[in-house]
């Protein structure tokens, strides 16, 4: 076996190891795109639909383009990905937005695996394709001990603009500004029923590796141009998070170790 | 169940009732704590929200020479109803689900929708970059200086490209993006936000509170998973709150002589006993018997009412400070249970070189 290269530290290393994972290499997937400029987005409070679809297919493309050097590494699957999303003003008032997507590929090694999990079901997904998740190496392995999968990253994602001339209405008031607020929890929740949308579509009710749930999610936000652009405010919110499955019922991870709580009082520190 | 829920908005509803339907449950647990939340009884059956995005105008009074500070009622009012509207808002999510109660709530308060207080960030940014350039600080800086800063930057920005030669000028470092999303909404204005997970009892024990909703909590499912097991469940997520102001009279030290600012600690002092007295009232109507993970929070917020003077505004127009508890109340139940004799470990991870989790 070749050396691979991984950002993992000691322990998270050595917990994959215990489990039977050896990390096969680091993987990236990167999209640059332009994301309009300045000048064509309206100050109408509401959903700025292109923008939605520039950044979620960009995402989309930096993920899956991770996901092809995975394949090519033969691995099972990938852990700790991160997404990241860096704004540009290029050129004037051009937006450029670069997207990468990084995270370690592990596959199961029946060789070093302990004698209890030398049978152990691949956990590649039903089409073969190795599966993604953002959890840490040590997270990935509590989750399987506790009798889930990763599946996939779920993500969505909405861009919205606001309309500035609203606050007319509030001079020197102690009052909600209601179209924000509404306009705001609109924005999260779109987002996050994206990511609840592309996860359906990508696997139907009744489908091999149907996720039952998503656990780690974070709605993260970011503002377009920064705090020194002119203008309305556009505001992207991201939802992100893995999904999960059970593990098959013959999995001998499931009964390997039961995941028992304990009490424990850290000495260091 | 839905019409009694106008104020959410209609994606809320569709993605809440898609997740009922699918069975699907999203959160944003951890692992660890996903497995403890299972582990005490409970499954997560999705990931809840509340936004308020409010405008507070401050009421500066005027005091006479001898008065000390005052509360600013409305203001703490304001305040209050925020924070309330974000997290009925959950409630209600939570309701549409179906849920028994939330776990891990977060209340934050995101102030970076003043373009005073981003403007300040900036300035913070740009001095802080000259000084490492070795840029020289004007001499007399006065009220003017701030005024006149963004000039000043330029300049030193437009320098420093030419001096390194570059072809294009890029975004001055204070101008580019921060790690937070600011929004300039207005002045001001703050952004409300409660997030939490809804749970609901695996074999549908009551576990909603005496007003038939919810419970809210900011336990993690660690502690929450602790609770559980040694005989208690939480009922609500109760909070009190006091913006005092203290006028700037009291902030300034004239006397050569060391001695006690005697007001303003009176005022720090009121303020968090009235905090906390309505924190305890609110836990009382919840017919609580404790209240567990109380946190004091003393916040100096930027309702100002000069902009222009936002940097040493404190001595021009007084301090206002909010005092806010806010913590979990829980009771009692027969089923508690011993956690068994904790175990002593040494860890062996290297705390120093390793990613925090």
């Amino acid at each position: 076996m070749t050396a691979a290269l991984s950002e993992l530290g000691v322990t998270e290393f050595l917990t994959l190891a215990r489990a039977g994972f050896l990390p096969r290499g680091l993987v990236t997937g990167s999209c640059v795109f332009s994301a309009g400029s300045q000048y064509d987005w309206t100050v109408a409070t509401g959903e700025i639909k292109t923008l939605s679809q520039a950044l979620r297919s960009a995402r989309h493309l930096a993920i899956e383009r991770m996901r092809q050097q995975a394949v090519q590494l033969r691995a099972d699957g990938v852990v700790d990905v991160r997404l990241e999303v860096e704004h540009h003003l290029w050129r004037g008032a051009r937006q450029v937005a670069k997207c990468v997507a990084v995270g370690t590929a592990v596959s199961f090694d029946s060789e070093h695996a302990p004698h209890a999990l030398k049978n152990a079901p691949t956990l590649r997904l039903a089409t073969g394709a190795p599966f993604d998740s953002d959890l840490s190496g040590g997270d990935f392995v509590t989750l399987l001990a506790a009798g889930y999968r990763p599946i996939t990253v779920a993500m969505g994602n909405c861009v919205y603009g606001l309309d500035p001339r609203t606050m007319r209405n509030y001079r020197g008031k102690d009052d909600e500004i209601r179209e924000y607020t509404t306009a705001f929890f609109d924005a999260r929740e779109l987002a996050m029923e994206r990511l609840q949308h592309d996860l359906f579509a990508g696997w139907p009710r009744g489908t091999p590796d149907c996720p039952t749930g998503i656990v780690g999610m974070t709605v993260r936000e970011e503002t377009y141009g920064g705090s020194g652009a002119s203008g309305p405010p556009i505001v992207e919110f991201t939802a992100l998070g893995t999904a999960i499955a059970p593990l098959a019922p013959n999995d001998p991870r499931r009964q390997h170790t039961r995941v028992v709580p304990q009490v424990v009082v850290p000495l260091d520190r | 169940m839905t019409d009694r829920h106008d104020d959410l908005p209609v994606h809320a509803k569709e993605r809440l009732a898609d997740m009922r339907e699918r069975r699907l449950f999203t959160s944003d647990l951890s692992v660890s704590e996903f497995v403890l939340v299972r582990e005490a009884g409970f499954d997560p059956i999705g990931m809840v929200m509340g936004v308020s995005i409010y405008q507070i105008a401050p009421q500066i009074p005027s005091l006479g020479n001898d008065e000390p500070g005052r509360e600013l009622v409305a203001t703490t009012k304001a305040l209050y109803h925020a924070r309330e509207l974000a997290m009925n808002r959950m409630e209600e999510e939570a309701e549409e689900l179906g849920a028994d109660g939330i776990i891990g709530v977060r209340l934050t308060v995101n102030l970076s929708t003043d373009p005073n207080r981003v403007a300040w960030q900036q300035y913070r940014a740009w001095s802080k970059w000259s000084k490492q350039m070795g840029f020289r600080r004007p001499q007399g800086v006065n009220a003017g200086y701030w005024a006149g800063w963004a000039q000043l930057a330029q300049q030193q920005w437009t320098q420093y490209t030419q001096q390194m030669g570059w072809q294009q000028m890029p975004l001055a470092p204070w101008q580019r993006p921060t790690g937070q999303a600011s929004y300039q909404l207005g002045v001001n204005t703050a952004e409300f936000i409660a997030i939490g997970t809804a749970v609901r009892h695996r074999t549908g024990e009551h576990y909603r509170n005496k007003k038939g909703k919810p419970f809210q909590s900011d336990l993690s499912g660690q502690d929450f998973w602790m609770l559980i097991r040694t005989g208690f469940r939480p009922v609500g997520f109760v909070m009190g709150n006091c913006v005092y102001y203290v006028p700037p009279r009291l902030l300034q030290c004239r006397a050569r002589s060391s001695e006690e600012l005697h007001w303003y600690t009176h005022a720090l002092y009121d303020a968090r006993e009235l905090a906390i007295e309505r924190l305890q009232d609110e836990a009382e109507d919840l017919d609580a018997t404790g209240i567990v993970g109380v946190t004091i929070a003393e916040e100096q917020h930027s309702w100002r009412t000069n902009p222009w003077n936002i940097g040493n505004a404190a001595l021009q127009t007084g301090e206002v400070i909010e005092l806010f508890v806010i913590g979990t109340a829980v009771v009692p139940t027969d089923k508690g249970g011993e956690l068994g004799k904790p175990v002593l470990v040494l860890s062996a991870n290297d705390l120093v070189t390793e990613k925090p989790e």
